[in-house]
């Protein structure tokens, strides 16, 4: 059993902006509001608490990058939280369907939940934040340090300055520096 | 602008700029003009997009375990935790006997007071709430973990209705599980629309007691035409 640690605190029409904005206190409300609901559906659908973890947390993130990129508008009804529930659950039919298809055909029609989620998200989005979380772990820790702090957390030069024990200046090249890495990781797999 | 692979500090500042929103009007105007005529400098701008969002979207990634770690807890591990600082504390300093009474007042406060939420009457016919009546025979007849899986798939798909919310934590609370029950009962006592915000508040108030949180409960104030208003007055009294 499982105990959940935050309090309802932020309003619901705080709680997306925070969400974009990668607030801490709303990543934890939207991350504690959202994450029984999602366990108990992928439990009752043959997975594990492991595989819970996982697809919440990529869930998470794609709803974040959708409502960041505006391609999910929250208006009539529709809350953060039902969101990622909806992802979630694309995700894990999305998982079954192909374990489904290495183990025996057969089961594909006659077991599987006919039910897809709302064209809210799709296996083209879904890749795209593969590669994007991927993209970002091709670099070394110096520069996830330099880079997170600025775009991420949005430290100012000084901030990560004062944190990293560089001047500004510093900070500023070896952002730029980290920025063309990542930069060639990317253009090398576009080509 | 250079080639593909090579791009020079100040046209990435620039760009930075542009993404970020930190040019000034007049710059933004001119970078605009020129975005729509240079097809090399629209497609490093959508490149320094894509790259800021993975660092982003790979920052969220990395942080959610970390999250995960302070918000879920394993209820065992907790429950241990608060027994050893518990008996640390009553071995170390000899309050045990003011303690126990602080508890048993609290206790006995809990059981003056404490009713069961009978639930709402289920219609013999099946209609399109067909699922919450579902979880609502099953709240009725105490099987409080086939409701507590039932309203929180519902509740997912439904994140505003409060009934369902409400629910919940009453489910949690008849299973004595008041930490559990709280987290729902402060989100509903705190919508003034919703005809369960006085009940909610009231369950609040007796889930505090159960947790001990007196300073939670000496906070309240009733929300209008409560009626559980006295109830709540006269627990706040007892409690100073």
């Amino acid at each position: 059993m499982k105990q959940i640690k935050v309090n309802f605190k932020v309003p619901d029409h705080e709680l997306t902006e925070g969400f974009i904005q990668n607030d801490r206190k709303c990543m934890e409300q939207i991350y504690a509001q959202n994450y029984k609901s999602v366990e108990m559906y992928i439990l009752q659908n043959s997975g594990k608490e492991a595989d819970a973890k996982d697809i919440y947390q990529e869930a998470i993130v794609a709803a974040w990058i959708n409502v960041k990129e505006g391609k999910f508008e929250l208006q009539g009804g529709k809350t953060i939280g039902g969101y990622i529930f909806q992802i979630a659950k694309f995700k894990w039919l999305d998982k079954l369907k192909s374990k489904a298809h290495k183990a025996t055909v057969r089961l594909v029609h006659e077991n599987q939940p006919e039910e897809t989620a709302d064209n809210d998200y799709n296996e083209e989005e879904d890749s795209r934040m593969q590669y994007l979380t991927e993209l970002y772990k091709n670099l070394d820790e110096k520069c996830k340090a330099i880079l997170n702090r600025f775009y991420y957390q949005k430290m100012s030069l000084e901030e990560i300055g004062s944190e990293l024990d560089h001047d500004p200046g510093t900070v500023k090249t070896l952002k730029y520096r980290c920025m063309k890495k990542l930069r060639s990781f990317h253009t090398n797999n576009l080509s | 602008m250079n080639s593909i692979h090579n791009i020079s500090p100040e046209d990435f500042g620039r760009i930075e700029n542009y993404l970020q929103g930190k040019m000034m009007v007049l710059e933004k105007q001119e970078f605009e003009a020129e975005l729509k005529n240079n097809q090399e400098l629209q497609e490093e701008v959508a490149i320094q997009k894509e790259l800021q969002l993975s660092i982003e979207a790979g920052g969220l990634k990395e942080s959610l375990n970390d999250i995960h770690n302070t918000v879920i807890l394993e209820t065992k591990s907790s429950k241990n935790n608060w027994f050893a600082i518990a008996a640390g504390i009553a071995a170390l300093i000899a309050i045990s006997v003011w303690a126990l009474n602080f508890q048993s007042n609290n206790d006995a406060l809990f059981a003056q007071y404490s009713t069961v939420d009978p639930g709402l009457p289920v219609p013999m016919s099946a209609s399109a709430d067909y699922s919450f009546h579902d979880a609502m025979v099953d709240y009725k007849a105490e099987k409080y973990d086939k409701s507590i899986e039932k309203w929180t798939v519902l509740s997912a798909e439904n994140p505003k209705n409060l009934t369902i919310t409400y629910y919940l934590g009453a489910s949690f609370f008849n299973q004595e599980k008041y930490i559990e029950a709280l987290p729902y009962f402060e989100k509903v006592m705190l919508e003034n629309s919703s005809k369960f915000q006085a009940k909610a508040q009231w369950y609040a108030v007796l889930s505090w007691l159960k947790t001990e949180n007196t300073e939670a409960i000496k906070k309240v104030s009733p929300v209008s035409e409560s009626p559980f208003a006295e109830k709540i007055n006269s627990i706040q009294q007892k409690l100073k």
